[in-house]
């Protein structure tokens, strides 16, 4: 059963006491008694599984109004994780952005049996590519376009590379577009399911691009890397590929993971064959079209360091 | 630069080479020149000076001339730091 | 803790087949507590040069010292810094060799802080290394010159052990469970937690198995110390809820350590429920907050706690 296959009404009635969920490969039990947050969670998350009640979790969170005074003049949401708040809480009205941000913080701190990225990772034709960036890159516009043409979203922000078996593993979620990228998308991907502005958020006024359907439902299919791409968006700058050495891979990869350190040699082993296996690249860009469409070949053309033998340097 | 003569894992990456120490942590890349040096180093512990000097340049006979100030300082740079030994300076190891 | 209990599961039940989400918490936990122990192992051979060169022995501390002598007690283990005790004595000595090999002071201290760490505390401030940021804490006392309690450290210098693969110090198993159990119940509102009063049973059972007089001489030196009370709660909450046994012939002597007045059996529910009870809800709050106030009440006289307190929030109002 999906959460879209129950009425709102019946969600929000099973989310106020507790229900169990599957956010990739996370089984996570959360509460929440706040309605505006269910319907938002209700459209956005429409397509993800609802495991059994006794199913054990990874995590344990709740979204509710926190108790107090303030309530009446200013309400507040907190975010629980096993019952403990691990950070400030946000507006009531920002309870869902505030969820996802919850999410992610648990994820970081505990899911050390991967390689965690900051990275958008998505799939096409059987075939992954991984864009890492630090925030603020363009990256989550990047993803929203290619998303937008059909490329099946693994992750806008987390790229998970499980450490035992050396492959991505889809954690496909809501991805926040801030200000100016999210005219852009509307008008280059129409066909996307936006949610609820959210104005005066820490990062400015954020809306979800929501996971589409298709991509929820292969949640559980992992893939190896076939690219890396380090994308770099540059006002009015022409689009260009160059080619990169693996060690500046493994270098730049570093410096865009959360949790490199913690994984030790495994982490090591699990880099190197990753860029043994996946070409990296540099894209430069300033135009979304042109960008999407030199992913699409690079992608297509990538088979990692034995390919790279048979000789691409400079791609202009 | 490597802090310590201990555990180093070396993988090589196309012509380079990345580097783990297993006793620090600490994770390194290199060049092809390093990586060369290096793989000759973690095979053979505690190798003297002249001798490592003497089979890099064995491996590149055309080129002896042009590499030999690059090896010089790199060595140079390895005694420093404990990997190899001064020639002539007794072997711990073996 | 996680990791903790992923050893106890594996050393205790080894052919239980784990849920597969509970194999991926472990795998988490475990590859993060392998890592922070590794690290630790890495900054304790750093320091080592210094062990070798310092006039005076230099005692490992807690985690640090488990982990060295390989014990259980740092099985499953995590641990974010690196404690050392040496001789009040020598402490402008360890000081400057620390200051040496790039170890400095946290920067956001005042002087008052400064002052109140050398006078009134029995630790420097944390000292972190410049380029690795990893944190030590060098004590030459196990507890504060104002605290109720006036543990002897000359007589834990006396004890202490040396390891065999470092040049450093342990603490005798006796008086290792007595820092401990200080450590928990009388200094940090219990923030070791469950973990630490686990450390506690895992050292009485090692102390148990290596000498026959061992329960004999842990209570001897508690009264020696003059630690009865918090090895009493350490051994109390112990036994009710991490199933410590305690040999019957000297089980008696152990429940008559310390009187057990209203506030000792106040004190006992209050670790109880701290320990063992969900951590949610208005009760646990309360429970919270009379921990923290009787961490500073018992730390301090009366009159130098308000003070410490009153400059402590004045300062955060300047910033």
């Amino acid at each position: 059963m999906q959460i879209g296959d129950l009425s709102i009404r019946e969600f929000q009635s099973r989310l106020s006491t507790g229900m169990c969920l599957s956010f990739g490969p996370f089984c996570t039990r959360i509460s929440s008694d706040l309605e505006t947050f269910a319907e938002t969670f209700h459209q956005c998350y429409a397509g993800l599984p609802v495991l059994c009640d006794d199913q054990i979790a990874h995590f344990s969170v709740s979204v509710r109004q926190r108790p107090g005074l303030r309530g009446h003049l200013r309400p507040q949401a907190e975010f629980l994780f096993e019952g403990l708040a691990p950070f400030d809480p946000y507006p009531r009205s920002h309870a869902f952005p505030m969820f996802e941000w919850g999410l992610n913080w648990c994820i970081a701190n505990t899911a050390h049996h991967y390689l965690m990225l900051h990275a958008a990772v998505l799939e096409h034709h059987g075939r992954a590519l991984i864009l890492p960036a630090p925030p603020g890159s363009g990256k989550s516009t990047l993803c929203a376009a290619l998303v937008g043409r059909g490329w099946r979203l693994f992750s806008d922000e987390f790229g998970m590379l499980r450490l035992a078996d050396g492959r991505l593993h889809p954690l496909p979620r809501a991805a926040p577009l801030k200000n100016a990228s999210i005219e852009v998308i509307r008008e280059f991907a129409p066909t996307l399911t936006l949610g609820p502005r959210y104005e005066r958020t820490r990062k400015g006024t954020v809306v979800h691009v929501f996971p589409p359907l298709a991509s929820l439902a292969r949640q559980t299919e992992t893939c190896v890397a076939n690219a890396l791409v380090f994308p770099r968006y540059v006002a009015d700058a022409p689009t260009r590929v160059a080619s990169l050495s693996p060690v500046v891979g493994v270098t730049r990869v570093i410096k865009n993971s959360f949790n490199y350190l913690f994984t030790a040699e495994a982490g090591f082993d699990a880099l190197c064959q990753l860029v043994r296996r996946a070409d990296c690249y540099e894209l430069t860009y300033s135009r979304l079209d042109e960008a999407v469409d030199r992913l699409d070949a690079l992608l297509a053309a990538s088979g990692g360091l034995a390919q790279a033998a048979t000789g691409h340097a400079e791609l202009a | 630069m490597l802090y310590c003569p201990n555990d180093v894992r070396l993988e090589l990456l196309g012509d380079e080479a990345a580097c783990f120490e297993r006793n620090s942590g600490v994770t390194h890349v290199m060049d092809a020149g390093g990586a060369f040096v290096l793989s000759h180093i973690v095979q053979q512990r505690g190798i003297d000076r002249d001798e490592l000097l003497a089979n890099l340049l064995a491996s590149f006979q055309d080129e002896a001339a042009a590499l030999a100030t690059l090896l010089d300082n790199t060595l140079s740079l390895l005694l420093e730091q404990g990997l190899i030994r001064a020639t002539g300076a007794p072997d711990a190891n073996r | 803790m996680v990791d903790r209990l992923r050893y106890t599961l594996a050393s205790q039940a080894p052919d239980v087949a784990l849920p597969a989400v509970i194999a991926d918490v472990f795998d988490g936990t475990g590859r993060y507590v392998a890592y922070l122990q590794h690290r630790a192992r890495f900054e304790v051979s750093q320091l080592s040069a210094l062990a070798l060169a310092a006039d005076c022995p230099v005692v490992l501390l807690k985690g640090a010292a488990y982990l060295i002598e390989g014990i259980e007690a740092s099985a499953g283990r995590g641990l974010g810094d690196i404690d050392i005790l040496v001789p009040h004595a020598s402490l402008a000595d360890v000081e400057r060799r620390l200051a040496a090999s790039g170890w400095r002071f946290a920067e956001d201290l005042t002087e008052y802080d400064h002052a109140y760490y050398r006078d009134m505390a029995h630790e420097l401030p944390p000292m972190r290394h410049f380029d690795r940021q990893f944190e030590l804490d060098v004590h030459h006392g196990i507890l504060q010159p104002t605290h109720r309690l006036t543990p002897d450290s000359a007589r834990l210098m006396q004890e202490s052990v040396a390891l065999d693969t470092q040049p450093f110090f342990r603490l005798s198993r006796r008086d290792q469970i007595l820092h401990s159990a200080t450590h928990l119940f009388m200094s940090d509102e219990l923030r070791g937690g469950l973990r630490d009063l686990h450390d506690i049973v895992l050292l009485c059972r090692q102390g148990e198995a290596e000498e026959t007089a061992f329960w004999q001489r842990l209570l001897q030196r508690a009264v020696e110390q003059g630690l009865q009370r918090p090895l009493h709660y350490a051994m109390y909450c112990a036994q009710h809820g991490l199933a410590l046994v305690i040999p019957q012939h000297t089980r008696g002597e152990f429940t008559a350590l310390c009187p057990r007045t209203v506030g000792v059996r106040f004190a006992e529910r209050l670790f109880l429920r701290r320990f063992f009870s969900r951590p949610t809800g208005r009760l646990a709050s309360a429970c919270r907050t009379l921990l923290f106030l009787r961490s500073h009440w018992i730390r301090m006289p009366p009159l130098m706690l308000l003070r410490h307190l009153a400059r402590k929030v004045l300062s955060r109002n300047d910033r």
